[in-house]
């Protein structure tokens, strides 16, 4: 227990390390966008935040899948805590894409297919929130739950491919040049400084999965103790 | 001189809203690190109650 809380420790300071490199790269490193000037730095961690959220629902489906086939708790706890730091994430993600839309674009939300489809996602992550919270303990409710991360999965190739197939406002990141070879729309540094921090949240995410899921172990360890004297 | 002053208006309102955007982000990490330490340390509180609380067995052997 005490090896698992010092590497926990290490982690936290790996995590910080890793987000002020990130802050370095974001702000001093990463040359300003020529059409969109600084607002187009809240991008990095944006797209951190997004891949962080997507990753979630990721890990909590394949934890679901394991705990409906074994009925073991311990998948259902790491499941909890992947949809509760997706609503985080998420909300993130959607945050800071509303303020970057709003000098960009001229407004702070439109119905455009990636954003439609990821606050679907993220209404996903709420809606597990809210029915896990109507009841703590019930392993049923937790079953039923844990539909909602299959929900939340097929909703992910929607979000990679909305702009390509819907051709909707939403930069694209990666596609084909004029002679068809495979391109980054970004420049050399913007896309090392996206790398370094999708790092970094991923960092964050990681520690933050762990402290969670250490919560989720002593709500378990209460539940049963007071089973045992009777309350 | 006119667009010179346009685009450092235009600036400013960038990073207004860049500021704006890392605010958010900050407040709502530390606002579910603060709920996350809180809840450790009620429930590290409850556990260490919950096992100085006397079992009906320990009565009986009393």
């Amino acid at each position: 227990m005490n090896t698992k809380r010092n590497w926990s420790d290490v982690w936290g300071i790996v995590t910080l390390i890793a987000v002020m490199v990130g802050l370095y790269f974001a702000f001093v490193y990463a040359p300003t966008e020529a059409t969109m000037g600084s607002i187009q730095r809240i991008f990095y961690f944006h797209m951190g935040s997004n891949a962080a959220s997507l990753t979630s629902i990721l890990i909590a489906a394949i934890a679901a899948a394991l705990f409906l086939r074994s009925g073991n708790l311990k998948y259902d706890r790491v499941s909890y805590a992947c949809m509760e730091l997706g609503v985080l994430f998420g909300a993130i993600s959607l945050a800071t894409g509303m303020i970057w839309a709003r000098p960009v674009w001229g407004t702070w939300w439109t119905w455009e297919a990636r954003l439609t489809s990821f606050l679907i996602l993220w209404l996903v992550y709420v809606a597990y929130m809210m029915l896990r919270l109507s009841s703590a303990n019930d392993p049923t409710i937790a079953r039923i739950a844990a539909v909602f991360t299959f929900v939340g999965v097929i909703d992910v190739p929607f979000i990679m491919i909305a702009p390509r197939l819907w051709r909707g406002l939403h930069p694209v990141l990666f596609g084909t040049n004029a002679g068809g070879e495979f391109t980054f729309n970004i420049t050399p540094e913007m896309l090392t400084t996206l790398f370094v921090c999708i790092v970094a949240v991923m960092c964050l995410y990681i520690w933050l999965l762990v402290q969670r899921t250490h919560l989720g172990s002593l709500q378990a360890q209460v539940a049963e103790l007071r089973e045992q004297y009777g309350e | 001189m006119e667009d010179l002053v346009k685009q450092i208006l235009i600036e400013v309102r960038n990073l207004s809203y860049l500021f704006f955007a890392f605010g958010v982000i900050w407040l709502l990490l530390f606002l579910y690190m603060y709920s996350l330490s809180r809840r450790n340390r009620e429930l590290q509180r409850e556990i260490n109650a919950l096992k100085r609380t006397p079992t009906d067995d320990d009565a009986a052997d009393d």
